[in-house]
């Protein structure tokens, strides 16, 4: 009698273990997959070599997160300006024109149905439009030289780098 | 109700050794070298090495920027001896250099060699003439006569209006929708004629990089009327390279390095199972109306490097005259829309991407048999005629 009670233990034992490994690996995947590639489809817009965004465009909740405004002199007034009718965001680029600033205006459309979210750059001014020439984007980033001025989208299931 | 003790503690205590994660998230960027951007993101084990990581990044980009910079002298007080904006200033003269760019010179001779001389650095002033046309294109006006559209179609333009930011434009009859940025106006004959002739009295029939190491010192000399060297095609991806052999010494291993999209370098991907990265692959026809994108490869340790046409280039007869320059015919050639490239050496691949770039198919079939397997590349190309032909070893490749 003893015996067998000993080996239903043993089986408790071992059933308890097996929940407990499962239960913690299954709360360290769910904590991995929505911690780090969660499907974000943003696209953020930096300044200059900053890593944080100074606005943030969320493709999927249709909605632009002005995070702070952007460090300019005195006298160009205040940047971002975000135009949430005509779906624009502009920024002061470094490039100028006659000892003036120039600004970068970035046009953005909310992800609808089957399209992705995406930006294009609609107008600035640098010696050879090469990021408003690269046209609209969905996920390569857009980068402004002289200006100083990128757009770079949020890591998403379908791909880490557009080349 | 010990046992449930002992589960709770366990329980626990795995969940801390989670949280326990030795890393520190770092990432750097800069506008300031190679004229492109740079950007750097990985993980270290300390802030004190994420610190150091970044300095010696930095240290990395800035030394290979003034080496090989063609626009500008050496900074005052500058630590190096000559650059090669001022070797091309002092043309059949023997100069002393630094080590670091003698190498690099070595290096691009010794691919120029590989490559049957479809990549060649002193070819500088034909590359010039037409980068400068390339970029010099007049504003696109609605209204000219003759457009030619991507994919080929071209026509007449008949009429043009704005809708918001758009440009609609009717041609041969349809009405399509297009951006402005995506119109490449047609080059005129007069002024591609004018380039072709141009180039054509550049002869680098004369042209010699002599390299010589004497106890312990290395020397450069350049001769030819129309030498000019130029590294642009190799200098990112050579100084990607040297930092990408940095961050696997320390080691970091989960990281992401890209200068510019042309040239990337790729640890492990900590958001990912197995670590990969999934690197898309631009359609270098996207317009509007098309795929942004036509495949992708999944790739860990290993680098990343795209020749294509889509950047800067113009229009003429339908073709498009972008800034890779074949060294044997001294135009860009239309084999090929993109090459993309994958390997264990950004600096190697930077300069045979643009080699293999100028290279007739069947060329560039016969150097893969030839190279491929001991030289460990991997390869995606998107011809003229808009076939993929993926050279793969073991990396995934998916078309769209």
């Amino acid at each position: 009698m003893t015996e067998i009670r000993n080996t239903s233990k043993n089986k408790r034992d071992v059933l308890l273990l097996v929940i407990l490994f499962l239960l913690v690996g299954g709360v360290y995947l769910v904590f991995q997959l929505f911690a780090f590639s969660g499907d974000q489809q943003v696209a953020n817009i930096y300044y200059g070599s900053s890593s944080d965004p100074i606005v943030t465009i969320d493709f999927v909740n249709f909605e632009v997160t002005k995070r702070y405004n952007q460090p300019v002199p005195e006298g160009y007034g205040s940047f971002p300006l975000i135009d949430l009718d005509n779906q624009t965001i502009t920024l002061l680029g470094d490039y100028t024109i006659g000892g003036e600033r120039q600004i970068v205006v970035i046009k953005y459309t909310f992800a609808t149905g089957e399209h992705r979210g995406s930006v294009e750059i609609i107008e600035e001014q640098s010696p050879n439009n090469i990021c408003s020439r690269e046209g609209v984007s969905t996920g390569k980033p857009l980068i402004c030289l002289p200006n100083r001025i990128r757009v770079e989208f949020g890591s998403n299931d379908s791909e880490d780098f557009v080349v | 109700m010990k046992k449930i003790m002992v589960v709770m503690v366990l329980t626990l205590s795995s969940f801390f050794l989670f949280a326990c994660q030795k890393s520190v998230q770092f990432s750097y960027s800069s506008f300031d070298y190679m004229d492109t951007y740079v950007a750097l993101n990985g993980i270290a084990e300390s802030d004190q090495q994420a610190e150091e990581v970044i300095a010696e990044v930095e240290r990395i980009y800035a030394l290979y920027h003034e080496l090989s910079t063609g626009y500008e002298p050496l900074s005052e007080g500058s630590e190096y001896l000559e650059n090669i904006y001022t070797i091309n200033q002092k043309v059949g003269q023997t100069l002393e250099i630094d080590q670091a760019l003698f190498d690099m010179i070595v290096f691009a001779e010794d691919i120029k060699a590989l490559t049957n001389g479809y990549f060649d650095i002193s070819i500088g002033k034909i590359v010039d003439r037409w980068k400068s046309i390339i970029l010099d294109q007049d504003p696109i006006e609605i209204g000219s006569k003759v457009w030619i559209l991507p994919k080929k179609m071209y026509g007449t333009v008949e009429s043009s209006s704005m809708n918001g930011t758009r440009e609609v434009i009717k041609v041969v009859g349809d009405e399509i929708e297009y951006h402005i940025s995506e119109l490449a106006r047609e080059m005129d004959e007069t002024r591609f004629n004018q380039v072709i002739s141009q180039v054509a009295l550049i002869n680098t029939d004369d042209f010699l990089i002599t390299l010589t190491e004497e106890a312990g010192k290395y020397y450069v000399r350049i001769d030819g009327v129309h030498i000019k060297l130029d590294l642009g095609a190799i200098a990112k991806g050579y100084a990607t390279q040297k930092v990408y052999e940095y961050l696997k010494s320390v080691p970091i291993i989960d990281f992401s390095l890209s200068a510019g999209s042309s040239s990337i370098a790729l640890g492990q991907n900590p958001n990912r199972e197995g670590g990969i990265y999934i690197v898309a692959l631009t359609n270098p026809l996207k317009t509007m109306n098309t795929a942004q994108t036509y495949g992708k490869v999944y790739v860990k340790d290993t680098t990343v490097t795209t020749s294509a046409n889509y950047e800067q280039f113009f229009m003429y007869e339908g073709l498009r005259y972008h800034h890779i320059i074949s060294p044997k015919t001294k135009r860009p050639m239309q084999y090929y829309h993109s090459i993309t490239m994958i390997g264990q050496d950004a600096g190697y691949l930077d300069a045979v991407a643009t080699a293999l770039y100028s290279m007739p198919e069947i060329e560039l079939i016969a150097w893969l048999s030839t190279y491929q397997n001991s030289e460990n590349i991997e390869l995606v190309r998107f011809n003229q005629d808009e076939t993929i032909t993926p050279h793969m070893i073991d990396t995934v490749f998916e078309e769209n």
